[in-house]
């Protein structure tokens, strides 16, 4: 990747977040300050994490079609709060601060991903196929699960809890922004650290075992980050499934031989760029405030589909 | 492979006609209403909720399990791959897409016209299917339930988009979350005709099973294969529109029983379909009668319950590692 490519795309990064603040709001730069500053460091807080979540779990899983939302993480998530409602009530669980229980559902979120993913990974690392159609089921049977005890609780906390599960791009949470503005200076600091470990990593578990590299302990590692992100933009807008494929496929798409760190940084910068830059155009544009979220899961579907049959004809 | 002698089957099948029976017995007294045998006779607003509700209710889980274990076996067998079944390749969402068509486009139509036109779409969704893996060659048996689930996902997306915008969304999620506790007397009939299908396939089955020897072979021996495989695709449409026009999709059913019973008896339909059926009737009352049960005085749909079980089985199976499919 050429510097030219980095001034590029932060150009780009700088006129939408621009076009997003000010768009429409006539110069007044206290209604910005007061109304769009918290949505806009919300919407880039997610499309970072969303972008490095998903370049770490191809990693780990050696594959460019597989994210942590398509293997249910996103759902663990839901799973967690309505188990919460289910077992405090919907008043106690409204008393919680969220951040408490943003940091619950990290832990929660990285035991999940260090044990189920972990497992799985390690056993079907030679069969991409059978661990990716595991994932599928098991994101399929995490969302029933939701439902049947989404079910068993009172219509008050039904409610509440749908608020949880349909959160969009436009109504994001902001009262946890400081919280996951903390988690992620962590998560890239730790990333800042190892990634020419990573370069190494994905040269496959036996070359890099013979290149000094702890395996396990990496996997691990690089799980509980996955985790930790996704609970970081999950607790911000609520799941989003095929967002971050959509990143890692145009990041590759532009640089296939980028390293992995310039790979972060550009996967970064897209993923904050279509979040900002898009819902400046759905939201200040056309008016349609609720479609993006919807414009970007079918796009995302698509390219799964095609990388997916794309990968079959190569081969 | 476990070969049972033919006494053991004989009595085993018994066993199993016994248990349906007793569940059959069992689901016409479990729900919100409490009834009894003698109230059954003696009042007549008891009476009128076992005629007009809890028979029919009955009756149409057992049609809808066993026609759903059936054409899962019959799925499995016409694309070959034992993760085959009409929600896993996207034609129960093709049948979602032509039902919402005929609602939004002609409304007044007879419910028969509805389903008609949403077998058309759901057999248009499986000549897509076809198409797709022809294409591709696979050679890894879990490619076509990989590829299946996400084909069924971009359907089931553009249905939900349809429903969306135009205001169905409750329509699409009746279709799509099988649920018994609508049926009632008078607006459930149509499942019987899934049940025709049924005995229909199960009176072809000697000639499906030729299926089983694949394209080349069955070709070479004089079979006229792509008719066979048509004449499949023409019953899974249709019976797969029927049930999901009257009582909803039940995930994962087609897939679990008959890989059940295929385990034990093998590849030939003849004998495998009667069981595929059995179980399927049995473990679809079973949750059904469980949904009613759980939270009592509501209800779970018999979909949820069975999306539970079948997916940690789905799960399950891939987990252990079958050799070779």
């Amino acid at each position: 990747m050429s510097k030219h490519a980095l001034t590029m795309i932060i150009a780009i990064w700088i006129v939408s977040s621009l076009l997003f603040l000010l768009l429409g709001s006539g110069g007044d730069l206290d209604f910005v300050w007061r109304f769009r500053v918290n949505k806009w460091l919300a919407l880039n807080f997610v499309g970072v994490s969303v972008a490095l979540a998903t370049f770490l779990f191809q990693t780990v899983s050696q594959s460019r079609v597989l994210t942590p939302a398509i293997m249910g993480l996103d759902s663990v998530f839901l799973l967690f709060n309505v188990l919460l409602i289910g077992i405090l009530g919907g008043a106690e669980y409204a008393k919680i601060s969220g951040s408490i229980k943003f940091f619950l559902q990290v832990v929660l979120m990285m035991l999940f991903a260090v044990a189920v993913f972990g497992l799985l990974v390690r056993r079907f690392s030679m069969d991409i196929s059978r661990l990716l159609l595991i994932g599928i089921a098991l994101g399929l049977l995490i969302q029933s699960l939701v439902e049947f005890f989404a079910r068993l609780i009172t219509p008050e906390d039904f409610s509440l809890f749908q608020g949880i599960a349909f959160a969009q791009f436009n109504r994001v949470q902001t009262e946890l922004l400081g919280v996951v503005a903390g988690v992620l200076l962590f998560v890239i600091l730790m990333l800042w650290r190892i990634y020419p470990a990573i370069d190494i990593y994905r040269l496959g578990r036996n070359s890099a075992i013979n290149l000094g590299i702890p395996y396990i302990k990496m996997t691990t590692n690089l799980l509980m980050l996955v985790a930790i992100l996704v609970s970081a933009s999950t607790a911000l807008v609520g799941p989003i499934f095929f967002f971050g494929l959509l990143i890692t496929a145009i990041v590759f798409a532009l640089f296939p031989t980028a390293r992995s760190g310039s790979f972060m940084i550009m996967a970064a910068f897209i993923g904050a760029i279509s979040l900002v830059g898009g819902q400046a155009i759905f939201e200040h544009v056309l008016g349609l405030a609720s479609t993006l979220s919807v414009v970007i899961e079918f796009i995302g579907g698509l390219v799964f589909f095609m990388l997916l049959l794309k990968s079959r004809k190569s081969n | 492979m476990i070969r049972h002698t033919g006494l053991t089957q004989s009595l085993l099948l018994l066993l199993f006609v016994l248990c349906l029976m007793t569940l059959m017995l069992a689901s016409l007294f479990i729900g919100t209403y409490d009834l009894t045998l003698a109230s059954v006779f003696e009042n007549e607003q008891a009476s009128m909720v076992m005629l007009l509700s809890r028979v029919p209710r009955t009756l149409a889980v057992v049609i809808a399990g066993g026609v759903l274990g059936l054409i899962g076996g019959l799925s499995q067998v016409v694309l070959n791959n034992r993760f085959a079944e009409p929600t896993t390749i996207g034609t129960a969402q093709g049948v979602a897409i032509g039902l919402l068509g005929t609602h939004i486009l002609w409304p007044e139509s007879p419910l028969y016209v509805h389903t008609l036109v949403a077998s058309g779409f759901g057999l248009l969704s499986l000549f897509g299917f076809f198409s797709i893996i022809r294409q591709l060659k696979l050679n890894d048996p879990m490619l076509l339930p990989l590829i299946g689930l996400i084909y069924s996902a971009i359907l089931g997306a553009i249905a939900t988009f349809i429903a969306f915008e135009f205001d169905l969304m409750q329509f699409l999620m009746v279709w799509l979350n099988g649920d018994f506790s609508t049926v009632i007397s008078g607006r459930y009939e149509l499942i019987w005709g899934a049940a025709a299908i049924a005995v229909l396939v199960y009176w072809l089955a000697n000639q499906l099973n030729l299926l089983n020897l694949g394209e080349q072979t069955g070709r070479a021996l004089g079979v006229p294969f792509r008719t066979l495989v048509f004449i499949a695709m023409i019953m899974i449409a249709l019976s797969t529109s029927m049930v999901v026009a009257t009582v909803g999709m039940i995930s994962f059913l087609g897939l679990v029983v008959p890989n059940i019973v295929r385990y034990y008896l093998g590849d030939n339909l003849k004998q495998s379909l009667p069981w595929s059926a059995l179980i399927g009737a049995c473990l679809l009352l079973g949750c059904d009668m469980l949904g009613r049960y759980l939270s009592n005085p509501f209800e779970l749909p018999a979909s949820l319950v069975f999306g539970v079980l079948g997916g940690c089985f789905f799960i399950w199976v891939l987990y252990k590692g079958e050799p070779n499919v």
